[in-house]
């Protein structure tokens, strides 16, 4: 059977050959960079992928623009071709129409109606590409597009299967900036009203400084491939001795940014199976005690579903397994230290995981058992935090314990996690915006350091 | 990390089972040409990532796997697919030789059908290809059985 089925196949055209010569030629004009980070969990993902640059062999010519294609049952793509002869920076100008005002403090990002309501007018997302690439939407809420022209602008209305927030979203390209506008607009915004804001944002060369507003979505994407999982958890995960000692960036409320540096270092985990000993004001509302725990105090199993993913095309998601497991709570004390001379806002940046390492060093989640398959499990343990000890008075305090100047105080958080999955627990460090000051991981901002629990 | 002409080489040298990888999932030269093209500057991008070197074929026809997965997905050639038999697929975008075998292999889902190119014309291992199909060496084994024997029911 062998020999038959080793004889089957034609020679490699040598047509075949010029496609790997074209790659090769594009891979030596493109330097290697280090992939950003990987959001554990998104609303709205951005995806960025090379693009397929017109090839010698097929003879493709490519125009500027955005070209929006749907990506399976949830996502829109555009393919972004940027004009080269723009200028490197260029400065945004938002000459606002008639019946609108800007909403102050909101960076010329947010516009209201001028009326005693100040209802909803516009919000836009602008978006500066420095190379062609193919961006993606993937939301489970986007299910198609209408492509329109605003204002002369090629543009796409994403269509969903449900409104979003009362809103609607357009992207509009202007390619004299190579500049992609996310727009949101209100429910009583007309379509004339539209054109007019579309029309009133206007590019002209700019310094680096008029850069601030711009999202650069070739620096900030954040890959997901959840139709592959190829890339995920990749790299961008670096395993760290439990005591390591990590500054990040914390948050100053006086000056709204994250620029103070917050010292913190895990320095107890306890696995236990029930809630006692606990303080139960301290467990997130969001889960029901009743679903919790027994009369004793015994945490309650949980159910694992296993799924497997539609292909997006033709099958649907289906349901293949439902089990209960039970499990443990992990609590972990971690110690945050504000090292700055002013009160900080610790977003607490520690969550649970279960991960897993495949034989060539990559991180997958564990809950993703046969990603090329997509089945999936629907979670082995809290996605929300399930308990947060109390520091300070206020309500608020239970998602961001303020530290005042040179303040240490010792936050305990807890998950639950199916008592299977243990070994596979790992306490993941994202602090969300301006990341890990140190120890730094290849100058990357966005490195996520996990901390194994067992 | 690899230099670019370490990579052109295994890239070349990985040609071949490129071709057949994605002209047996996708039966369409144009979208496989598209992948590999894409798979190629996707592990170029990627290559510090690749922790050993000594994986790196594997490391890329994974790649180039997501990538035809992706395209069947985007392009919903799966639908089309299905009802499409060799008879009516052009001689370019068909890549086997051999009529009676290019029926049978064919004939095969396509989840057994990689698994049985990728050990019987590929001569991968069976962990090599639980590797690069990242899933459990029980799952190769079963649809390399699977395969097996609905090929013999079919070829002999």
């Amino acid at each position: 059977m062998k020999d038959k089925l080793q004889n089957a196949f034609k020679e490699t055209p040598e047509r075949f050959s010029y496609v790997i010569d074209n790659a090769l030629c594009q891979a030596k004009l493109k330097k290697t960079k280090n992939r950003l980070s990987t959001p554990l969990k998104v609303v709205i993902a951005v995806v960025l992928i090379f693009a397929v640059l017109p090839s010698a062999v097929f003879g493709a010519t490519k125009l500027y623009g955005a070209v929006a294609q749907r990506v399976g049952n949830f996502g829109v793509s555009l393919d972004i071709s940027i004009n080269e002869d723009v200028p490197r920076y260029v400065k945004m100008s938002v000459d606002v129409p008639t019946g609108f005002k800007e909403q102050p403090n909101s960076a010329g990002l947010k516009y209201d109606r001028d009326n005693e309501e100040r209802e909803f007018g516009f919000t836009i997302l602008p978006m500066r590409f420095y190379e062609s690439v193919n961006y993606v939407v993937l939301e489970e809420n986007v299910k198609d597009y209408n492509k329109m022209m605003i204002a002369s602008r090629t543009s796409y209305e994403l269509i969903g299967t449900d409104d979003y927030h009362g809103l609607r979203r357009y992207y509009v390209w202007y390619e004299e900036a190579n500049v992609l506008i996310l727009i949101y607009r209100g429910e009583t915004v007309t379509d004339s009203e539209l054109e007019a804001f579309v029309d009133c944002i206007s590019f002209e060369q700019g310094t680096e400084a008029d850069h601030d507003s711009f999202f650069e979505p070739e620096r900030n994407a954040r890959e997901i491939t959840t139709d592959t999982g190829l890339y995920e958890y990749e790299l961008e995960l670096i395993e760290m001795p439990k005591d390591t000692k990590v500054l990040f960036a914390g948050f100053n409320e006086e000056a709204d940014a994250y620029d103070l540096e917050v010292e913190s270092k895990i320095t107890d985990i306890r696995i236990t199976d029930n809630i006692n000993g606990i303080d139960e004001s301290c467990i997130n509302s969001l889960y029901d005690l009743s679903e919790v725990a027994d009369a004793n105090g015994n945490l309650l199993p949980r159910t694992v579903e296993v799924w497997q993913e539609g292909d997006g095309v033709n099958t649907e998601t289906i349901l293949l397994s439902s089990e209960s497991k039970e499990q443990k709570l992990i609590l972990v004390d971690i110690e945050y230290k504000n090292t700055a001379g002013k009160e900080v806002a610790v977003y607490v940046p520690h969550r649970l995981e279960t991960i897993v390492k495949d034989a060539i060093g990559c991180y997958y989640p564990a809950n993703q058992i046969d990603k090329y398959q997509h089945i999936y499990a629907n979670e082995y343990c809290d996605l929300e935090m399930f308990y947060l000890s109390r520091h300070g008075d206020s309500e608020k305090d239970f998602y961001i314990p303020k530290l005042a100047p040179n303040e240490t105080a010792t936050i305990t958080i807890g998950y639950r996690c199916i008592e299977e999955q243990l070994p596979n627990a790992y306490i993941v460090m994202n602090p969300f915006t301006d990341g890990i000051i140190a120890p730094e991981y290849s100058g990357s901002n966005n490195t996520y350091y996990i901390f194994k629990v067992q | 990390m690899m230099d670019l002409n370490k990579f052109e080489y295994l890239v070349r040298e990985a040609q071949d089972t490129m071709y057949r990888t994605s002209m047996s999932m996708l039966k369409n030269e144009h979208d496989a040409c598209d992948c590999v093209q894409n798979a190629v500057l996707k592990a170029y991008e990627n290559l510090h990532k690749l922790k050993n070197e000594e994986y790196f074929k594997t490391w890329l026809i994974r790649i180039l796997i997501n990538e035809c997965k992706r395209t069947l997905k985007n392009k919903s050639r799966a639908e089309l697919l299905s009802d499409t038999t060799l008879t009516e697929i052009s001689s370019r975008d068909n890549p086997y030789l051999n009529v009676e075998v290019a029926q049978a292999l064919d004939s095969l889902p396509q989840k057994i059908r990689l698994v049985v190119i990728m050990f019987y014309v590929e001569d991968y291992s069976i962990k090599e290809i639980k590797r690069v199909l990242g899933i459990p060496e029980g799952t190769v084994k079963s649809r390399l059985n699977k395969g097996r024997t609905l090929l013999k029911e079919m070829l002999i």
